[in-house]
């Protein structure tokens, strides 16, 4: 009987921690998770930014060629001149 | 640059003008519809600007530098969020990603001429030949060795979508902006992004 006692006390001690342990290893776990995602929010938002911005700089570039275009043509001195 | 200004204007009413009239042709009857009345209601079945774009990736491999960018609605609505209102660049791109449902962009540079064929870009032409479709502009210039074709889509007046077809001797570029896309507000991120402004006023009242 005194040999159970020590051991039943030892069983209570480790789950007495265990319970703890657990609850903040899962909230660690929790933790990190959602700083990873966040991490992988930010990386993807700032590259559809990038990649926003870059769309863009290439329509208007192409669009600036054509009304580049539609300008010679207007200040061309010989209307029938070919060139565009 | 009232000019140019006055340009795009002018290029945003005709697209406007002809969208009155690419309305009927988009008009279509529903199946089935009217059976029960004996009269047919029209019902206008809205086009959409979105283009299938062919799979360049044989083009891709010949190609020097590549682009290739596809945003669709919920990327730009995420971009969005990393566009600071206070700085002039992203609140200018701001305005003019806002209401649009998608980007869609292929650009390729090649070292050498004609590198590409013209039947490659065949597939996005047809396309543009559809109901809804208007040219807005055509260019062609011996100078640049430049082609540049712009096509807006419009019903009621509303921009749906633009599109743009560049060739140049050693590049050629699709644009495809689904979605109300402003080109006034376009017009106004020259200058940022290293395009540089085009001052036509001035350069026009400086000739003889």
């Amino acid at each position: 009987m005194a040999r159970v006692a020590p051991a039943q006390r030892r069983r209570a001690a480790a789950v007495w921690w265990l319970a703890p342990s657990l609850a903040a290893a899962v909230l660690l776990g929790v933790g990190v998770q959602h700083h990873l995602k966040e991490q992988r929010d930010i990386e993807a938002g700032m590259e559809a930014r990038r990649e926003v911005l870059r769309a863009l700089r290439v329509t208007n570039q192409k669009f600036d060629l054509a009304l580049r275009a539609m300008h010679e043509l207007s200040s061309s001195p010989d209307p029938g001149a070919p060139g565009v | 640059m009232s000019t140019f200004a006055n340009t795009a204007g002018a290029l945003w009413l005709a697209a406007a003008a002809a969208g009155a009239s690419t309305t009927l042709a988009a008009g279509t009857l529903a199946p089935g519809s009217g059976t029960a009345s004996g009269v047919a209601s029209p019902v206008v079945a809205v086009p959409s600007a979105r283009l299938v774009l062919p799979d360049f990736s044989a083009l891709a491999a010949k190609a020097a530098d590549s682009v290739n960018i596809t945003l669709d609605g919920s990327l730009l609505h995420l971009a969005a969020g990393f566009l600071n209102s206070k700085d002039p660049e992203d609140a200018a791109t701001l305005d003019v990603i806002k209401g649009l449902q998608g980007i869609y962009v292929r650009s390729f540079t090649f070292d050498a001429d004609a590198a590409y064929r013209e039947a490659d870009i065949d597939g996005v032409r047809r396309q543009l030949s559809a109901p809804g479709w208007t040219r807005l502009i055509q260019t062609r210039s011996r100078k640049n060795h430049a082609d540049v074709d712009i096509y807006m889509m419009t019903v009621n007046g509303k921009a749906l979508g633009l599109a743009l077809i560049a060739s140049e001797a050693r590049q050629f570029t699709i644009v495809n902006i689904v979605g109300a896309i402003d080109l006034d507000k376009l017009r106004k991120l020259e200058g940022q992004f290293g395009v540089p402004k085009l001052d036509l006023s001035s350069q026009k009242s400086a000739g003889p």
